[in-house]
């Protein structure tokens, strides 16, 4: 298959896939009490003009299914309504916290991503000796663990230490700081957070790399490989890595888009102000518009990681391109 | 049924307290993993008796520290915390064996119907199962939870909800696959109907994997309660690990340094999870052999003693003076599971001669390739190798698994069968033949792009090929290749190991003449690893007969055809001109009726 119509079959999936995940959302939120309107009429300052003017622009007086056309043309145009708690755009505000998010999941991300491949290729070339057994069994600990609770047991460690709620230090601004004060007092506030999310997941990511290794490493091009006098390490390097990557490379991809609704728990912990975080103010303070939103923004970005997944794999392995 | 087999089993079996300890030791991950269950299930059934205080209770300071009465000190609320703890267990096990339950009987029923149905029914479910497992779970539970009220049942009826999804993929794939064979086919031909067919054939061959999967379930509902309840949707007023978890939170637990109310229900859910991971583990072991095949261990395979070398009078062979490569004494041993051994090669001499082509016949099981692994230095880790391989005169043997690695390739080289997966899937050929090239030295990427293409084109592949990834050739092109690669670091040695024997005789006969006229033309010595007596006949100078681990007959191809000295040899060429009958290339002169006579035996040997 050639690279173009596989991406286009790719794209037009993933835009299918999108659409049901939206039409979903969009009934799914129908289905609880109240309407928007209605919703929005408990919170303080909203004016009976701004109520009709939400009317309006969601079509709440029309039937159901022009509800839906509705919707998704507010969609299109990125409005995705108004949030009960912030009196602004869900849209802004989803962006805003994932402003937040973004560096500090995708730090650990990698980090994680780059410990578990490290450790998982150890463990898989150790195999049955007290090496594997010992990463092996870590892995499958840390894993073990809920995430809300390493993160408690952090802050019972580190407090005083190390700086274990927010983003930043509030007393920062008025001492002048230098960009550079900044940046390390932003980067502080990020360890906790991010060491917990590491953990949390470097321990799958292990695992999975190790057995991605271990199934190759009964393939019959690794004897060839032996059989030509390579060195073990040459071998793990030329033969088993790049075939080794492919399928951790889909499941990776996968787990990724979870890593998102994985961040709830360990922002609320560390009162870090992303999208988790926003999502349990959301719920304790039922503002469903926002929830709606960041649902969609979470389901979305697993489709998106899934087909960059796909596309990577296309362009790893040369079976698929014929 | 030959002189040489009678005697005992070659697997050697130990017996008692050894036995048993060895078992425990592979399975330590199963039984570490069931105790540990059945010990929480326990305490989940009895809490109310174990428990020192009543649930819901306040007995005691705020926060107060451990103590005699109170083990685990006491909670937010002045509750015993050990107390607590039981009452939890009782919650968080019922949470995750229900959600289990539900999620395994669902993801069953899915993954069963669509891979026995096929088909659009199969589309549109699948299509339901991709959804559900990128739903993102938390938003879910809110609105679930939000509409139903939180109770008991709603969160494990959510939990068991998104759970199924993995279940179903698990048991759709050996699902579809066993609709196909054969003893499905039969029992639908029988008359039987469909839910016949799925619960007496197909459920018993996936309820394995399903209970593995549902045993993993277990760990992710206890997960995914703690989340529920951590976001405020658990059970309200429930007493959960995960409650626990969350009161200790929002109570400030952390800021108080009351370490001991946090502590105790994260380590339950841990050792839970940890519990369950290691029996899905365990399970998954079982059922994927695959992960027990490896070329890449560790280890290398141990060098046993090496024995006197024998006099020659004693050996009962002259010396051949031209040998390239000498095996002597050489015995491989495996060591199994439970302290088993399998006595593989007994004490077998060989000598491999310059410029001959010598077979090395025998049945699947009979060590031929065991002889073949252990001559390129490749044994198994589990393996004890004792005895000496010599190469011009040097023993690689005793150097171990790195004594053969400097003439692999360069001196012995390893033509594997093309049927196999011989070539690394994800990249060109030129890339695995340049590769090989270097074996025999560094030279410029252009030279060695150069001396590949001349390969190819020895072997009858056009040089334009080399561009090519392996699954874009077909099985002889693969096998031609194979032997180019061979070639590459100019071997005086190649072993061929069943390199014919996926082919159909077209191609067959196609590469043997070229092996046949490489061998002339660049003066090696061939060793054929085969189970095919007719291309011993037609190819090789010699033959090597081994049954059992041993070499129990060798000479000139024409002295094993016509005179036969070993019973084995002798059946072995019967049911040979048996089972090729009268396409006249083997063992004209067998006579046919004894043949017919003892074929169904020896036939059986073969396979």
């Amino acid at each position: 298959m050639r690279w173009g119509s596989y991406l286009a079959r790719r794209l037009l999936g993933a835009l299918v896939t999108v659409w049901v995940a939206a039409t979903v959302n969009f009934f799914l939120f129908r289905l609880l009490p109240g309407d928007y309107v209605s919703n929005f009429a408990r919170v303080p300052g909203a004016t009976k003009a701004f109520q009709e003017q939400l009317r309006a622009e969601f079509g709440l007086d029309k039937s159901l299914g022009g509800q839906y056309v509705t919707y998704l043309w507010q969609l299109l145009h990125g409005n995705l309504g108004y949030s009960y708690q912030y009196k602004t755009g869900v849209s802004g505000k989803i962006l805003d916290l994932l402003a937040n998010t973004v560096p500090m999941v995708g730090l650990s991300t990698i980090i994680a991503i780059l410990i578990g491949t490290l450790l998982g290729f150890l463990a898989a070339w150790r195999k049955g000796t007290p090496t594997d057994g010992a990463t092996v069994l870590v892995a499958l600990v840390v894993f073990a663990l809920p995430v809300q609770w390493m993160g408690m047991m952090l802050v019972l460690w580190f407090t005083g230490v190390l700086p274990t709620s927010g983003i930043s230090d509030p007393y920062m601004e008025m001492m002048n700081p230098t960009l550079w004060e900044t940046v390390a007092d932003y980067l502080r506030h990020m360890i906790l957070p991010s060491i917990t999310l590491l953990l949390s997941t470097a321990g799958s990511y292990v695992l999975l790399v190790r057995t991605a290794v271990l199934d190759t490493f009964g393939e019959d091009y690794v004897l060839t490989a032996r059989a030509k006098g390579l060195s073990k390490f040459t071998i793990l390097r030329r033969h088993i890595a790049p075939n080794a990557m492919l399928p951790t490379i889909t499941v990776i991809a996968l787990t990724l888009g979870t890593v998102v609704g994985g961040a709830v728990l360990v922002e609320t912990v560390f009162s870090w102000p992303g999208i988790g975080w926003g999502t349990y103010q959301a719920i304790n303070n039922r503002d469903y518009p926002l929830l709606q939103g960041i649902f969609l923004v979470m389901t979305v970005s697993v489709i998106v990681l899934n087909l960059l997944a796909d596309l990577l794999y296309f362009r790893l392995d040369p079976r698929i391109r014929k | 049924m030959a002189d040489t087999t009678a005697g005992t089993s070659p697997v050697k079996k130990t017996v008692g307290a050894r036995r048993v300890l060895a078992l425990a030791k592979e399975n330590a991950g199963l039984i570490v993993g069931v105790a540990l269950l059945v010990v929480f299930g326990a305490v989940a059934l009895f809490a109310g008796v174990f428990a020192p205080y009543p649930a819901d209770t306040t007995v005691g300071d705020l926060f107060g520290a451990p103590s005699a009465e109170h083990w685990l000190g006491l909670d937010d609320g002045g509750q015993d915390v050990f107390s607590q703890l039981l009452y939890g267990t009782q919650q968080s096990m019922l949470i995750g064996l229900a959600a289990a339950l539900v999620s395994g009987v669902v993801g069953m029923v899915v993954g069963v119907t669509a891979g026995y149905f096929g088909g659009w029914v199969e589309g549109v479910l699948m299509r339901i199962t991709d959804y559900v497992i990128v739903i993102p779970f938390i938003p879910l539970a809110i609105v679930v939870a939000t509409i139903h009220g939180a109770s008991l049942s709603a969160t494990i009826l959510i939990i068991g909800m998104l759970l199924w999804a993995n279940t179903a993929r698990v048991v759709r794939a050996p699902v579809l696959s066993l609709r196909h064979r054969l003893f499905v086919a039969r029992a639908r031909g029988m008359g039987a109907g469909h839910g016949r067919v799925l619960v007496r054939h197909i459920l018993p061959q996936v309820l394995p994997l399903i209970i593995s999967s549902s045993v993993l379930a277990i760990a992710t509902a206890i997960f995914a309660d703690t989340a529920m309840s951590f976001l405020g949707l658990g059970i309200p007023g429930g007493s959960s690990w995960g409650q626990m978890i969350d009161i200790a939170f929002r109570r400030g637990a952390t800021t108080q340094g009351a370490w001991w109310a946090i502590v105790p229900p994260g380590l339950c859910v841990g050792v839970v999870v940890l519990a369950c991971s290691l029996v899905g583990r365990h399970v998954e072991r079982v059922l994927n052999p695959r992960l027990a095949v490896s070329y890449m261990n560790p280890g290398d395979f141990t060098v046993g003693p090496t024995p006197e070398p024998k006099p020659v009078a004693t050996t009962g062979k002259h010396e051949a003076d031209d040998a390239v490569l000498r095996v002597r004494d050489l015995d491989v041993v495996f060591s199994l599971p439970a302290g088993e051994e399998f006595h593989a090669l007994h004490s077998v001499d060989l000598d491999i001669r310059r410029g001959r082509k010598l077979g090395i016949v025998g049945e699947s099981g009979s060590g031929k390739t065991t002889l073949l692994m252990s001559l390129l230095g490749l044994s198994a880790p589990n393996a004890t190798v004792s005895g000496r391989i010599e190469l011009g005169g040097e023993d690689m043997l005793a150097g171990g698994a790195e004594g053969f690695r400097k003439h692999l390739w360069r001196d012995i080289a390893w033509i594997p069968q093309g049927a196999m997966n011989a070539f690394n899937p994800v990249r060109t050929m030129e890339w695995q033949l340049v590769e090989a090239v270097r074996r025999a030295g560094p030279v410029s990427s252009a030279e060695a792009k150069q001396r590949a293409g001349d390969l190819f084109e020895r072997v009858g592949i056009p040089r334009s090929r080399l561009k090519r990834y392996p699954h874009e050739f077909s099985g002889g092109m693969k096998q031609r290749a194979a032997i180019a690669m061979a070639l590459a670091a100019r071997p005086t040695i190649l072993l061929a190991d069943e390199a014919t024997t996926a082919l159909d005789a077209m191609v067959q006969a196609q590469i043997l003449e070229l092996l046949e006229s490489l061998a002339e033309e660049m003066g090696l010595t061939i060793v054929f690893v085969t189970h095919d007596l007719g291309l011993v006949g037609d190819f090789c100078d010699e033959a090597a007969v081994v049954y059992q681990g041993r070499i129990v007959e060798m000479g000139s191809v024409v002295d094993l055809y016509h005179r036969p000295q070993n019973d084995y040899t002798r059946e072995l060429f019967n049911a040979a001109a048996w089972s090729r009958g009268a396409d006249g290339s083997t063992a004209q002169d067998t006579d046919q009726d004894t043949a017919q006579g003892t074929a169904p035996e020896a036939e059986k040997a073969v396979q």
